[in-house]
């Protein structure tokens, strides 16, 4: 697992007309520069698309990426489908929710919860919550405490579909 | 998979702790890490209405020289005034008016500003720029 930054970020601006019709328009810039110089460069902007667009600027957003160029192979049978769904305590009393796609069976109890008590569950839990983490609630409120985990499955997507579905071994 | 970050976290900060979150994952998952980002927004409020001219479907399209020879970045921005086209010449109604002076305000923004091309390479100077429908 290598991953490496993108050479930029995008700053992607969410746009809406006069119909409702909603479009992006999007800007790079060198991953080195820091986010407040982003917004500060892109604020300036704002006024003079709307000056030139007959479309009102909704909000904007700057995006950092790294990628893996050279990926180790998923096992073989995995499922993104498959999720791990972990339900958060926050420290405002509300939850949030992370799920890790193609949860390992091995993580699995026979009720279908998560063993909260496997070591790399145990390592995953402590990376979202021990201090000082970043992860939060989507109210940016502190994330405390596992409150239940179990696996859960989704309806596949046309994008979650097999590559592969030929009924005769084609691609 | 998606999550919330702390705000006003460091991009490199994120990034690091997104990557050491990553190599969690993958020991509890059987899918592999492909690609990891942060993304920082901001919304405004409250919202002006769109003129009603306006519509996304008119893209105002701007060609950049890079500071690479041969090389160029595209920037394409939904709505564009048909005002602010040229009215005379060959291509009237098509090209944008680059003299005109909201059009040369944002030309020279993004000139002067942080922008590059996706492979961070400056922009220099403008190319071209005309209007593109999309249905």
């Amino acid at each position: 697992m290598a991953f490496a930054s993108k050479p930029t970020g995008d700053l992607t601006y969410d746009l809406v007309d006069s119909s409702g019709s909603h479009a992006k328009m999007q800007l790079h810039f060198p991953v080195a520069t820091l986010v407040a110089a982003v917004f500060t460069a892109a604020d300036a902007l704002t006024p003079l698309i709307q000056a030139i667009t007959g479309c009102t600027v909704l909000s904007f957003s700057a995006t950092y990426a790294s990628a893996d160029s050279a990926p180790a192979a998923p096992l073989a049978g995995s499922r993104i489908e498959d999720k791990g769904r972990f339900i958060f305590r926050l420290a405002n009393t509300l939850t949030t929710k992370l799920e890790v796609p193609g949860i390992l069976d091995t993580t699995l109890l026979a009720s279908g919860a998560i063993d909260v008590e496997n070591a790399d569950v145990t390592a995953f839990l402590a990376a979202v919550i021990d201090s000082p983490s970043i992860f939060k609630g989507v109210d940016a409120s502190d994330i405390t405490a596992i409150k239940s985990a179990y696996q859960a499955f989704r309806r596949s997507t046309k994008n979650m579909l097999p590559s592969g579905r030929d009924a005769f071994g084609g691609a | 998979m998606r999550g919330t970050i702390e705000p006003g976290t460091a991009q490199d900060v994120a990034l690091d702790k997104l990557q050491d979150l990553s190599g969690a994952i993958s020991a509890i998952s059987s899918c592999i890490p492909v690609r990891l980002a942060v993304t920082y927004s901001k919304f405004f409020l409250p919202l002006t209405a769109p003129e009603n001219e306006g519509s996304v479907s008119k893209v105002g399209t701007f060609i950049w020289e890079t500071e690479e020879p041969e090389v160029f970045a595209v920037t394409a921005l939904p709505g564009f005034l048909t005002s602010l086209l040229e009215t005379d010449g060959p291509f009237s109604g098509v090209n944008i008016d680059t003299t005109q002076e909201d059009v040369s305000a944002f030309i020279e923004a993004v000139l002067d500003g942080i922008w590059s091309d996706p492979f961070a390479v400056d922009l220099s100077t403008l190319a071209s720029a005309y209007l593109r429908e999309e249905s």
